[in-house]
């Protein structure tokens, strides 16, 4: 039951972001928070191309979906390797495993690896500097994406990221 | 150049951000800070961070000739036990609500004001945290997961 969800998720995830990566028209959302009751627009419903055209490598979309796909896949194996003081509870990991399901490619870049030694051993000082450097790339990557609704997303997984890093019991103050 | 897309977008965010302040200006009335420091401190910079929200939407609004959304007279306040969790429960959902509408603004805006609401769903996705709630994959965008 849980694969046959898990496939339709990212069967879906993939026709999602396809759509949204290549749009170049309706690239805003057109539902209002407030108008919907509480629904919000999601990337499949902002995009007007066509489903059968072939999304260009060059579309610099794309190759932000591909950043955020390399950069979560790399963070959930560090944390997996190093279980971490910093992710109590696994929350972090499962965040990352969230976000990689969801954006995952038909085709990731591999070609560019977003840190050196992925997947390594590494302090919980050097883990959350890694989490706080790609939480800052993501929302780089959303504030320049094309796409309102890649926007939305990378955005999202940014601040996801970011609550994720947040001690257990609060903020510190 | 402003689109219709962008300032409706701002004077959603506005718009919430009047709500959220009469909530916020109810639930600090709730919250004591001797007895429960670490909310009343979060009430009170979320108060305070959405005033100055408030503040600068309104100056942006104003930017684009665009008469800001006013405040409604009331609100309707949520329904929450009397206690330190009615309020950190209401301020949770509050939260949310606002993260779907920063997560909206997003969506369709650029440029600096796309750079505020990716701050502003940050900080909100932030501030559940820090109130207890467990963090979330999609702030703003659950329909994503």
């Amino acid at each position: 039951m849980r694969s046959t969800r898990r496939a339709a998720l990212t069967t879906a995830g993939v026709a999602t972001l396809s759509l949204a990566g290549c749009s170049r028209q309706g690239q805003r959302s057109t539902s209002s928070p407030t108008s919907t009751a509480g629904s919000t627009a999601s990337a499949t419903s902002t995009s007007s191309a066509d489903p059968g055209s072939q999304p260009s490598q060059a579309d610099p979309d794309l190759k932000a979906l591909d950043r955020a796909h390399a950069l979560s896949a790399v963070l959930l194996a560090d944390l997996r390797v190093s279980r971490p003081a910093i992710d109590t509870g696994g929350r972090l990991a499962r965040i990352h495993a969230d976000h990689l399901e969801a954006i995952r490619t038909s085709a990731p870049d591999t070609t560019e690896t977003p840190f050196p030694t992925p997947g390594r051993r590494l302090t919980a000082g050097r883990l959350r500097a890694r989490e706080l450097a790609a939480q800052k790339e993501l929302a780089r990557l959303a504030r320049s994406a094309q796409s309102g609704a890649v926007a939305r997303l990378l955005a999202s997984m940014s601040a996801g990221i970011a609550a994720g890093l947040v001690p257990r019991g609060g903020v510190p103050r | 150049m402003t689109t219709t897309e962008t300032v409706e977008a701002l004077q959603t965010a506005l718009a919430a951000e009047h709500a959220a302040l009469f909530v916020y200006g109810s639930l600090g009335a709730q919250t004591s800070e001797s007895a429960t420091p670490h909310v009343f401190a979060e009430v009170v910079d979320a108060y305070s961070t959405h005033r100055a929200w408030r503040d600068l939407l309104t100056t942006r609004l104003r930017e684009e000739g665009v008469e800001p959304v006013p405040a409604a007279p009331t609100y309707e306040l949520p329904d929450i036990p009397a206690n330190v969790i009615g309020v950190v429960k209401a301020a949770c959902d509050l939260e949310a609500r606002c993260c779907e509408t920063y997560a909206y603004v997003v969506a369709n805006t650029v440029g600096q004001d796309r750079s505020w609401a990716i701050q502003a769903l940050t900080r909100a996705a932030v501030r559940q945290t820090a109130l207890g709630l467990p963090p979330g994959s999609w702030p703003g965008a659950s329909d994503l997961g």
